[in-house]
């Protein structure tokens, strides 16, 4: 472990968990949900009392994909400049940058030059973690009027499982993020193998995924509502459960894998 | 009571109006053939559901099939409701539909006065409760009553049919619940799913197609026009494949080849196929790296990278620094393109968040808006300064240094991936017919996947 993260710091901050809640639930609020769900909360968080482990495990120069996308993103927006300038307000800071740069870059140098400054970490995250997140939502069945009827929903999230080849470069002021691949950790594999018929690699739809990135993960389901002490709530759906945790996958996946990366951007662009 | 229903919507008699159109219409809807001895239309006069239903759910599956989304099991009980419905029936017995009978049995006397009487039934105090099994589909909603338990009173206005009709009913009530209800729900709902916009329906033209079939309830497979949409090509193709199936020939069973069709995978091929296939386990399991003797390595672990579901950097090699960054990140990205085989287009997300120096102290805003996961790492990183060329990792987070504001959710960069040379020619000469994956069977691919020279485990 080569951070030494004090996680009892945080740990022993009562009001982090509070404050984090509120954020993440104003968060939330403001974003646009489709028609048949409302009310999406977070009732409960708790950081938990185990932090990640980070390795270092190299520094390096950024890998050449990096600058080639930084190289790619400023043609494209030199170009799209040229072509339609009047479509341009609402972008406006990228506009900015592309004309600081992208000139230079195309008729000076077109690759965006490797700087000394430039680093990149490769990180072994492992998160094993007792994190625990609450969700509440309803879902809305509009027929035949609007919320003619809801269905609350909670879910909580909790034994959070993470064991990573994580990057993360810096150049030109950017800072690039992306899961590299899984490391193996008995912990975490389950011994399914090929010969399980259901198994990933035997499902010609589903071939091989390159990375889970969370590799365990226990979501407990709550359906439904007693009223006024009658009824059943309906608990712990495994279809359901499995459902959620296949579709958080593939989102993770899709966002944080390599080639697919995160890209946080601190150029200034007005400044 | 696990769903809740909105009460304000059974406070008014707006639900009740809306129900009673909707039944007005489905009772009346030109699909049904019209029996002979009704002379109008059913008019539904009164609908109430003074108490609110009860829905609870007693078990819930979801099934990740294209089509269906989910199952479930329910208990419905209704109390207190009423429905009046009024009809004009014939009532003159000796009618005779003179088209239909043939000459011969065409009576002397014929009276064919017509003679009607309008009825009106009212059913009070219903009390239903049954169990149901929901299934939720695209194009709808289907439904099954199970274990139904129905009461009513029933009132008609000719009094001299009420115990006829009452009887009739009562006999007949297990029909309404194994073929009207579910039928008149399932095209409700079609409506609703094909009228509620794009979220749910998947091919606009198909959408529009549903809607005119709803009315004629029946639903054509295949027509004509399917045929001329599959490619002629991929009917040869396929023609190809069936006749060299046909053949008796043995090419398929040599041990070398992995498919005597090309781009086809024999069965019993698929162990030597698995263990060719780009992924970290069968590289790092084919070199010969020094394990550590000490180390617990069982056998199963030594054949496990053959048989392993999930692609894994062996922990061995990430402690020992055999690992290649490079070939990992070739590895990955070929396995990204793999699975998006299907879809020339598939890039990879790569989201662009723009971050901005504010002068704020808080750092615990930008923690919620990060992604929870890993705001630590995040958070460790974006405190070593930029520019310095080696970064103090103990240093301090410069407390001033936060961030994010908009996310722009476009995919900024329309990117190529820039894989290596041979990868890169690969994308542009194949423009395949992937199976599960054949595309790595490249002879210019001079990596050695696996154990190639190895028997397959069955062996």
């Amino acid at each position: 472990m080569s951070f030494d993260i004090n996680w009892s710091t945080l740990e022993s901050d009562n009001r982090l968990n509070d404050l984090i809640r509120k954020h993440l639930n104003s968060y939330l609020q403001n974003t646009q949900l489709p028609s048949y769900v409302s009310n999406l909360r977070v009732l409960d968080f708790d950081l938990g009392k185990v932090g990640p482990a980070i390795t270092l495990k190299e520094i390096t120069d950024p890998l050449d994909e990096f600058y080639d996308s930084i190289r790619e993103e400023a043609d494209q927006e030199t170009e799209e400049n040229n072509d339609n300038k009047e479509d341009s307000e609402h972008v406006c800071p990228d506009r900015t940058i592309a004309n600081h740069e992208g000139p230079k870059d195309d008729f000076e140098a077109p690759v965006v030059m490797p700087s000394p400054n430039d680093i990149q970490f490769l990180l072994e995250v492992e998160y094993k973690g007792d994190l625990l997140v609450t969700i509440g939502a309803d879902l809305v069945l509009n027929y035949p009027v609007e919320k003619f009827m809801t269905l609350p929903v909670k879910l909580s999230i909790s034994d959070i499982g993470l064991h990573s080849l994580c990057i993360v470069a810096c150049l030109s002021k950017q800072l690039f993020l992306s899961f590299l691949c899984d490391v193996s950790d008995p912990a975490l594999d389950d011994n399914q193998t090929v010969l399980d018929p259901k198994g990933p690699i035997l499902a010609a739809t589903k071939p091989l995924e390159r990375i889970s990135i969370v590799r365990s993960m226990k979501i407990e389901t709550e359906i439904g509502e007693q009223y006024q002490g009658q009824g059943s709530v309906l608990r712990s759906v495994g279809e359901l459960e499995q459902f959620l945790f296949t579709i958080f996958k593939d989102f993770l996946r899709k966002e944080l894998a390599w080639p697919s990366w995160i890209n946080l951007d601190f150029n200034d662009g007005d400044e | 009571m696990s769903f809740r229903f909105n009460e304000a919507v059974f406070g008014d008699n707006s639900f009740n109006e809306r129900v009673r159109e909707k039944l007005s219409t489905a009772l009346n809807s030109p699909s049904k053939k019209k029996l002979d001895i009704l002379k109008s239309g059913i008019k539904v006069q009164k609908v109430d559901f003074p108490t609110i239903p009860q829905l609870e759910i007693l078990d819930l599956d979801i099934i990740t099939q294209p089509k269906s989304l989910a199952k479930g099991i329910c208990k419905i009980s209704c109390k207190d409701a009423m429905l009046r419905i009024q009809t004009v029936i014939e009532s003159n017995l000796l009618l005779i539909s003179e088209q239909d009978t043939p000459s011969f049995t065409m009576p002397q006397l014929i009276n064919n006065g017509s003679f009607t009487i309008p009825i009106t039934m009212t059913f009070s105090s219903i009390e239903l409760e049954a169990i149901t099994n929901i299934f939720v589909k695209n194009p709808g909603i289907g439904i099954s009553f199970n274990d139904v338990d129905l009461d009513f009173k029933f009132d008609c206005s000719v009094k001299i049919l009420q115990s006829t009709i009452e009887r009739r009913l009562k006999e007949s009530m297990h029909v309404v619940f194994k073929d009207v209800l579910p039928s008149l729900i399932f095209n409700t709902s079609q409506n609703w799913f094909t009228n509620r916009g794009e979220s749910t329906s998947t091919i606009p033209g198909k959408r529009e197609h549903h809607h005119q079939q709803t009315t004629m309830s029946r639903n054509v497979i295949l027509d004509g026009s399917d045929f001329q949409e599959l490619s002629p090509i991929n009917m040869l193709r396929l023609s190809s494949i069936v006749s060299s199936r046909s053949t008796l020939s043995l090419h398929s069973t040599v041990m070398n080849s992995l498919s005597a069709i090309p781009g086809c995978l024999e069965r019993q091929n698929l162990y030597r196929f698995i263990s060719r296939m780009p992924s970290l386990n069968n590289y790092y399991s084919s070199q010969s790296f020094p394990q550590p003797k000490s180390s617990t390595v069982s056998s199963k672990q030594l054949v496990k990278p053959f048989y392993c579901s999930h692609n894994l950097l062996p922990k061995t090699v990430l402690d020992s620094s055999q690992y290649d960054l490079a070939t990992i990140t070739k590895i990955q990205s070929r396995l990204f393109d793999r699975s998006n085989s299907n879809d020339d287009n598939a890039k990879p997300r790569r989201r662009k968040i723009k971050c901005k120096k504010t002068r704020t102290p808080s750092n615990l805003q930008s923690q919620g808006e990060q992604a929870v996961d890993d705001s630590t790492a995040i958070e460790t990183v974006t405190s070593t300064p930029v520019q310095t060329p080696i970064p103090e990792l103990e240093e301090q987070s410069p407390p001033y240094l936060k961030t994010t504001v908009s996310i722009r959710d476009k995919y900024v960069i329309p990117e190529k991936i820039s894989l290596n040379l041979d990868s890169k020619k690969d994308t542009s000469k194949k423009k395949p017919f992937y199976f599960i994956g054949l595309n790595s069977q490249e002879p210019s691919n001079n990596w050695k996947w696996g154990m190639e020279d190895s028997p397959p485990p069955y062996h």
